[in-house]
């Protein structure tokens, strides 16, 4: 094994003053940039899907049996797919899209579409806990199916959806370890490449423990959020 | 109670609420079920006027169609001269507006505090922000909640939350409240205090309103006229004291029966029976007839002396009404005589 200047390196041995700065300091950076990336377009798109879902359910406020159907359908196909076999059935609409299937704005493409879906039915199961009676009061009091929308439905769940954006941060987290193996980059990659396929555990198991840290913080800020906005 | 009376009574010519032959069906699967069935009902301006039924009754779906929550099937409602059967959800959002609606369980939002519940129907409206501020305080300060104004709804009871809940339906001055059950999830003490609440709104800002309830007490607390609701059809409607003092109908009668002891049957005549050996009889008590008293009193010369084992009366309007169970003792003869004498002057009924 050689490090990048050439270093001679047993297996089971890391090189720390040129591990962190060379791979591990730039795959953390890599991974948050396609975890935040995938989530900003992710969180918007399956925060419509997940409203829609909602909202066109028998006796809601846009109650639409076709669309209702159709949009089940669609996230019951796309859910159940493992994402390992997502990434590599996406390829060619990933090349086609992004013009290339490496790299992290690939592995991005291939979360979005993945993530959509997932953030999709959570926000959906987040809406459905919302008291009837609130949105009828709204309704008595005149207000639009928009104002009942954005004023009454989203503030009313807001603090289970924060927790279940938390959720699924953390899913995207785990998506983009494996994005590392179509070449996504990240910590994945690292894990991957130089850990498990070297024989280095110090390596692989380093990562993860990173991995676990980033979890346990983007837990942290969403219950801290959350308690905040439910004041409990 | 009286002045009270005269004005509600005064202004009650003006009809506010009409419904002609309202009808309404729910598809419950392939099934249609009819939960208001032909009702024609006036609620004049100005009164409180309860609608009284068992679960299922369908006071519930009726009272919805009334703002339109729920579309009506068929026939005519209007409020305000405005005919609400047929209208789009876009179309019926003003006349809201114009209907105040308060909920068994309150319905306030978590979200917002007290003084955030009660200003939403404002922004609704279309309210500036300074006006919505001084309308929300001049609300609060009503309902006797000016100090929660920024407490949020988990942290009230439930009888303060109904209140934020009046605030709130009150807020955009609107000619008339409905509401829904709205002393239902409240301890007796807690009802008491959102009754007079309801009055106060009635008597203070002469708004008409309409109270869905199971209670009695509710009826005969603040009611000026009652509709009694069975099967989604309107059974019995009238003047409180008329409707209750002489119910027609089973219903009506169960519903008494839960204010006052009524006549006994069944074991409970039986029971009565095996302590008293005398002829059992029930009397009807109804505000003004001095006469019964009168009759009470000759009866020991006519040598029948009399006991009474049971009763209930009730004052409903600031007017008393009921039923006593009298033991008559004496001889076949006497007794006879003294039962006709009781039939000049009120309803008698064996108690068999």
């Amino acid at each position: 094994m050689y490090t990048s200047e050439g270093k001679l390196l047993a297996a089971n041995s890391v090189d720390w003053a040129s591990f962190m700065p060379d791979k591990l300091v730039p795959a953390l950076g890599e991974t948050l940039y396609m975890v935040s990336f995938t989530m900003l377009i992710a969180g918007f798109l399956g925060l419509v899907v997940g409203l829609l879902l909602y909202t066109t359910r028998q006796g809601n406020i846009l109650a639409n049996r076709f669309v209702n159907i159709v949009l089940n359908v669609v996230v019951n196909i796309v859910r159940p797919i493992p994402f390992i076999i997502l990434l590599a059935a996406l390829g060619p609409l990933t090349s086609m899209v992004v013009g290339t299937r490496l790299g992290a704005n690939a592995a991005i493409f291939a979360m979005v579409f993945g993530a959509t879906f997932a953030i999709a039915r959570i926000v959906e199961q987040n809406m459905v806990s919302i008291d009837p009676g609130v949105i009828e009061a709204a309704r008595a009091m005149g207000a639009s199916k928009m104002r009942i929308l954005f004023t009454v439905m989203i503030p009313e769940a807001l603090g289970p959806l924060i927790l279940g954006y938390t959720f699924l941060v953390i899913g995207v987290v785990d998506m983009s370890a494996m994005a590392g193996y179509i070449g996504g980059g990240g910590l994945g990659k690292v894990a991957l490449v130089d850990g498990y396929q070297r024989f280095n555990e110090i390596i692989t198991w380093s990562v993860v423990a990173v991995i676990i840290i980033l979890v346990q913080l983007i837990q942290l800020v969403g219950n801290m959020l959350a308690r905040k906005v439910m004041r409990r | 109670m009286t002045e009270d009376h005269i004005v509600s009574s005064r202004s009650a010519a003006e009809p506010m609420v009409v419904l002609s032959n309202v009808t309404k069906e729910f598809r419950v699967g392939k099934k249609t079920v009819t939960a208001v069935d032909h009702v024609d009902l006036t609620i004049n301006r100005g009164e409180i006027f309860a609608i009284i039924g068992y679960s299922g009754a369908g006071k519930s779906t009726l009272v919805r169609l009334i703002n339109g929550l729920e579309s009506i099937t068929s026939g005519s409602l209007t409020v305000n001269g405005f005919e609400v059967a047929g209208k789009r959800e876009s179309q019926l959002r003003e006349a809201r507006t114009n209907i105040g609606m308060i909920f068994q369980q309150f319905n306030l939002m978590n979200s917002r505090t007290v003084a955030g519940n009660v200003e939403f129907p404002l922004k609704v409206a279309g309210w500036d922000k300074n006006k919505r501020a001084a309308r929300v305080t001049e609300l609060l300060e009503f309902v006797g909640l000016a100090d929660k104004a920024k407490n949020y709804p988990d942290q009230l009871s439930g009888g303060q939350k109904q209140r934020v809940g009046i605030a709130r339906a009150l807020a955009t001055s609107p000619s008339l409240l409905l509401a829904d059950e709205s002393t239902s999830a409240l301890d007796p003490e807690t009802t008491a205090e959102v009754l007079d609440l309801l009055k106060k709104v009635n008597h203070e800002l002469g708004i008409t309103v309409i109270v869905i309830t199971h209670e009695m007490d509710v009826v005969s607390n603040i009611a000026d006229r009652v509709a009694v609701m069975e099967l989604g059809k309107v059974v019995e409607s009238g003047n409180v004291y008329d409707v209750f003092s002489n119910p027609q109908t089973a219903t009506a009668k169960r519903f008494v029966g839960t204010a006052v002891k009524t006549t006994p049957v069944g074991g409970e005549a039986a029971e009565l029976k095996e302590r008293h050996r005398g002829y059992l009889v029930n009397i009807e008590i109804t505000e003004g007839n001095t006469s019964i008293g009168k009759v009470l009193s000759y009866l020991g010369s006519r040598n029948v002396s009399f006991n009474i084992v049971q009763g209930g009366l009730e004052t409903l309007q600031g007017k008393s009404y009921g039923n006593l169970t009298l033991e008559l003792i004496g001889d076949v003869i006497s007794i006879d005589a003294a039962v006709a004498e009781l039939k000049t002057v009120t309803r008698v009924q064996e108690v068999r």
